[in-house]
């Protein structure tokens, strides 16, 4: 496992430009938020003094005075946030498609990771879609009950710590389901690039392997996971905790990211890395 | 005679108490044994508490001396416990049936609770029970919350009578405040047959205020003295108003006696899960009851109480109780939580709560002020709540500002953050409808965002009159109020004169007239204030007013050529200034005095625009981490 993670990171490292394009992608995205938080606020407390003062670090009693008086004021964000979003996941399954087979076939060029990316777009889509209904029932089944219950778990618990070692627990077995439909979810993607056989054969494999190797595809994912979180609370870290000016703020930030889109792709090539094994082994 | 009598045995039980602290050091918590308030209505009470029926049962000594110079030929009393005896009740009629997301309808038949009168008697022996009956002095014929007791002779002025009354107590499960939960945790608030307030209305009239309970209303007692012993397993561990003077053990039980002197109201909590933790403040015994699974905040909550009781001390007057206990309910019992009773309050957390949220400390904060304002200060809390919980929110605010800093007192996590004088603020100023916010109105003529009106409005008009008088003249007028005050039942008048005779004596007949016609505009109208720039125009701007309300402020104009130009504004509207120069910037009310301003943001106008660069940049960077996130999930 730890040679392919190994190799895993080594084959991500050397397709770095794909990770400068996606970040320059996700900045696209994020350009379109960020002008129309720019161009809100600054029709709403632009000329103000109070504007002044916003700009200068969070003020919550301009903020409020801002909704209060300018209810809408942040309603195009509101609606383009989730359009941003599927959007940004359409787009990033296209970029799956590519960054998958060019790992596979070790081909480099933009036109092979264009290329790539439309070939297998659509049955990615497909796989995608698959397991984010597998992922909306797995969070409904695990947590509708708690929230619901929420009230009567509350009031007849001895202990309040209990119930947070309930939801610790149910967070637990919540991450591993994760896990298990991640690593499915990519397995089969995998499948689908390297047999290019029909879509339910490939997700058939892709749970096929995954459940044949889940403890070390676990340790796999949570590895990848909780590096990409710890990334991301170093950055939220140095962004608030520093005094970093502006600008230099932004720049370590993207820093960040292209290090999360690194530990992503890390995460892709470790997987292919050690399910062409998994494949081998079931050759022979 | 009976009467001093009951003083005599407390005065030896003292004097007992006195040698046995000097000999064991066993109490820290010492009775003054010094009255510091006219004790009208003293209880004197033995419990038994059966656990498993959730009832307390036992005999009332109840002294009460007529204030008046009429003699009395009725008494009445809160029975209080009632309130949750069923669905008639007008409490829970004023609910529409729902309590914190509970149908009460659907509660089984022994979650409701009761406080009955087995036997009432004039310590002579003549027998009361007869006579007595509820009476609905506020309407709801079914409502059992007031009890009238026809006496069959009169209490003179002056005069005692000495009640002795058989009486049971039966928790409900809480509903809110009191009653008990989980793993025999039982909060006994409200719980006993207790004397309206004998006094004279506005119209100078003397009679009972003895109002019903409902939802939004709470206290209204009589000064007097609390001795009162417990009796309970002896696994339990106990907290109640007042010193514990005296315990023993027998037989599995435990019996402990509290003394409470100078108070409106007794309370007392049993569960044994709740651990004790132990200090003081100089003189003052400070006592934490706090579950097990809470221990992370009791050094959080010793400190705020300690935060509290020296900011009281520089600001406003010496804590004049000798002991607090603070009481943080388990978390299945939350609803018993965040309220206040004499020198014993109850807080509210949960398991592990984060050191960047300060909520339980302000609340905590908030529910020991009101030791101030409701337990010493004792106003009527039905009839003019903004006595106790505006002044109370104003001092928490303060207090929570001083010590947890200006902008982060409640919030502090990844550059967002909120102090507590915004957040009321924001409570104020951001109710959908301002058109109905009369602050000094009963709790039942309240109708909307009570916490809005009668917390949040208070406390901003508050901190909008100190901003305009300054923080020492505040101080100054709040120490003399307090201490003239104190252990008294003021009312908005007693305050308002108050304020005015301070303000005649310190400013100008005009300042007087500003001053005091914003308290009242506030206290018993619904008018607002919202100033903003209309217009620059070149060399001049125009400056308006949204609301009726007028106060004046400054104005701070900035030319082209960087001249800053202060004018005063009388805030009469529009108001059209000119100047020589082209104008660069203006604005009203620069140090933000007039807090009440609905909207600050428009305080000021420009003509260069202001960049957001950071909001702009964040969001980019905010929205590549989501997507990172999300997208490593697909």
């Amino acid at each position: 496992m730890m040679k392919s993670v190994l190799r895993g990171i080594s084959i991500a490292v050397s397709f770095w430009p794909l990770a400068i394009i996606i970040l320059l992608i996700q900045l696209a995205f994020g350009l379109v938020v960020g002008s129309q938080v720019g161009s809100s606020l600054s029709e709403v407390i632009g000329f103000s003094k109070a504007g002044e003062l916003f700009s200068q670090g969070f003020d919550y009693a301009v903020y409020q005075d801002m909704l209060k008086a300018f209810p809408d004021a942040l309603a195009d964000v509101q609606r383009s946030i989730p359009i941003v979003i599927i959007a940004y996941l359409l787009i990033s399954i296209f970029l799956h498609g590519g960054l998958i087979r060019s790992i596979i076939t070790n081909q480099r060029s933009w036109s092979s990771f264009m290329k790539n990316g439309l070939t297998y777009f659509l049955p990615f889509l497909l796989i995608g879609f698959t397991f984010l209904i597998l992922f909306l029932l797995l969070t409904a089944i695990l947590w509708a009950p708690v929230l619901i219950n929420a009230l009567n778990i509350i009031e007849s618990i001895a202990s309040d710590r209990l119930f947070f070692y309930l939801l610790y627990v149910i967070g637990i077995i919540y991450l591993l389901g994760l896990s298990l439909l991640v690593s499915a979810s990519v397995n089969s993607r995998i499948n689908y690039a390297v047999v290019n056989e029909s879509i339910f054969s490939s997700l058939k494999a892709g749970f096929a392997w995954t459940l044949k190797k889940y403890l070390p595809l676990t340790c796999i994912f949570s590895g990848f996971s909780l590096l990409s979180f710890l990334l991301l609370c170093c950055s939220i870290k140095l962004d608030t905790g520093l005094g970093l000016n502006v600008w230099l703020s932004f720049l370590t930030t993207l820093v960040f990211i292209i290090f999360r889109i690194l530990v992503r792709s890390s995460f892709y090539a470790t997987l292919m890395h050690y399910c062409e094994a998994i494949v081998d082994e079931g050759d022979h | 005679m009976m009467y001093i009598n009951i003083h005599l045995r407390y005065c030896f039980l003292l004097a007992a108490l006195v040698i046995g602290l000097a000999t064991s050091g066993y109490a820290q918590c010492l009775p003054l044994s010094t009255a510091q308030s006219e004790r009208i209505a003293d209880y004197q009470m033995e419990l038994s508490l059966d656990h498993d029926q959730k009832m307390a049962s036992g005999t009332a000594l109840i002294t009460w001396r007529n204030p008046s110079p009429k003699a009395v030929k009725e008494l009445k009393m809160y029975m209080y416990l009632n309130a949750f005896k069923n669905m008639k009740s007008t409490w829970l009629r004023g609910t529409d049936g729902e309590v914190f997301g509970r149908q009460m309808s659907e509660r089984a038949a022994e979650e409701w609770g009761y406080v009955t009168i087995d036997s009432i008697s004039i310590k002579d022996g003549t027998d009361l029970t007869g006579g007595i009956q509820y009476v609905q002095v506020d309407g709801n014929e079914d409502d059992e919350t007031v009890l009238s007791i026809p006496l069959p002779r009169s209490v003179r002025g002056g005069d005692s009578i000495v009640l002795s009354v058989d009486f049971r107590a039966k928790l409900p499960k809480t509903i809110a405040r009191s009653g008990y939960g989980e793993n025999n945790f039982h909060l006994f608030v409200h719980w006993y047959p207790k004397l309206g307030v004998y006094e004279q209305d506005k119209e100078g009239q003397w009679g009972w205020n003895c109002h019903q309970f409902m939802q939004r209303t709470e206290f209204y007692g009589d000064f007097g003295l609390y001795d009162v012993s417990i009796t309970c397993d002896d696994s339990f561990t106990v907290g109640a108003s007042g010193c514990l003077v005296a315990e023993s053990q027998s037989e599995g039980r435990q019996t402990l006696r509290y003394i409470a002197e100078d108070v409106i109201d007794f309370a007392w909590c049993v569960s044994p899960e709740l651990e004790v933790y132990e200090d003081s403040w100089q003189d003052i015994y400070i006592r934490l009851l706090v579950p097990r699974d809470h221990r992370g905040m009791a050094e959080r909550y010793m400190a705020a109480t300690k935060n509290a009781l020296q900011y009281f001390n520089d600001h406003l007057g010496k804590y004049p109780y000798p002991g607090i206990t603070i009481m943080d309910p388990p978390f299945h019992s939350l609803r018993n939580g965040f309220m206040e009773y004499p020198t014993f309050a109850t807080a509210g957390t949960v398991y592990g709560m984060p050191g960047w949220f300060k909520g339980s400390e302000s609340l905590a904060i908030h529910e020991f002020a009101h030791q101030f304002f409701m337990a010493v200060l004792a106003n009527n809390e039905k009839e003019e709540a903004w006595l106790d919980e505006g002044f109370v929110t104003y001092y928490e605010d303060r207090i929570m500002e001083a010590y947890y800093g200006v902008h982060s007192s409640q919030l502090d996590v990844f550059g967002i953050r909120y102090g507590n004088s915004a957040l009321s603020r924001k409570e104020y100023v951001s109710m959908r409808n301002h058109s109905s916010t009369a602050i000094a109105r009963p709790g039942w003529e309240i109708t909307g965002n009570y916490k809005g009106i009668v917390y949040s409005k208070t406390a901003t008009m508050l901190k909008t009159l100190e901003r305009y008088i300054s923080r020492n003249k505040m101080d100054e007028m709040m120490r003399a109020y307090f201490e003239q005050y104190k252990f008294t039942h003021p009312r908005t008048e007693t305050f308002v004169n108050h304020l005015k005779t301070y303000l005649q004596a310190n400013y100008s007949a005009s300042e007087v007239d500003t001053y005091l016609g914003l308290v009242n505009a506030c206290l018993h109208g619904s008018d607002t204030v919202d100033y903003y720039v209309e217009s620059i125009t070149e060399n001049s701007t125009t400056l308006n007013n949204k609301g009726a309300l007028r106060m004046p402020v400054e104005i701070e104009l900035i030319s082209i050529t960087n001249d800053t130009i202060r004018q005063h504004w009388d805030g009469s509207s529009p108001k059209t200034i000119t100047l020589k120069d082209e104008i660069s910037s203006v604005h009203i009310d620069p140090e933000q005095k007039l807090y009440l301003d609905l909207n600050l943001n428009n305080n000021s106008l420009k003509t260069t625009q202001t960049s957001f660069s950071r909001y702009i940049l964040k969001s980019i960077t905010s929205i590549q981490h989501a997507l990172q996130s999300l997208s490593f999930l697909l």
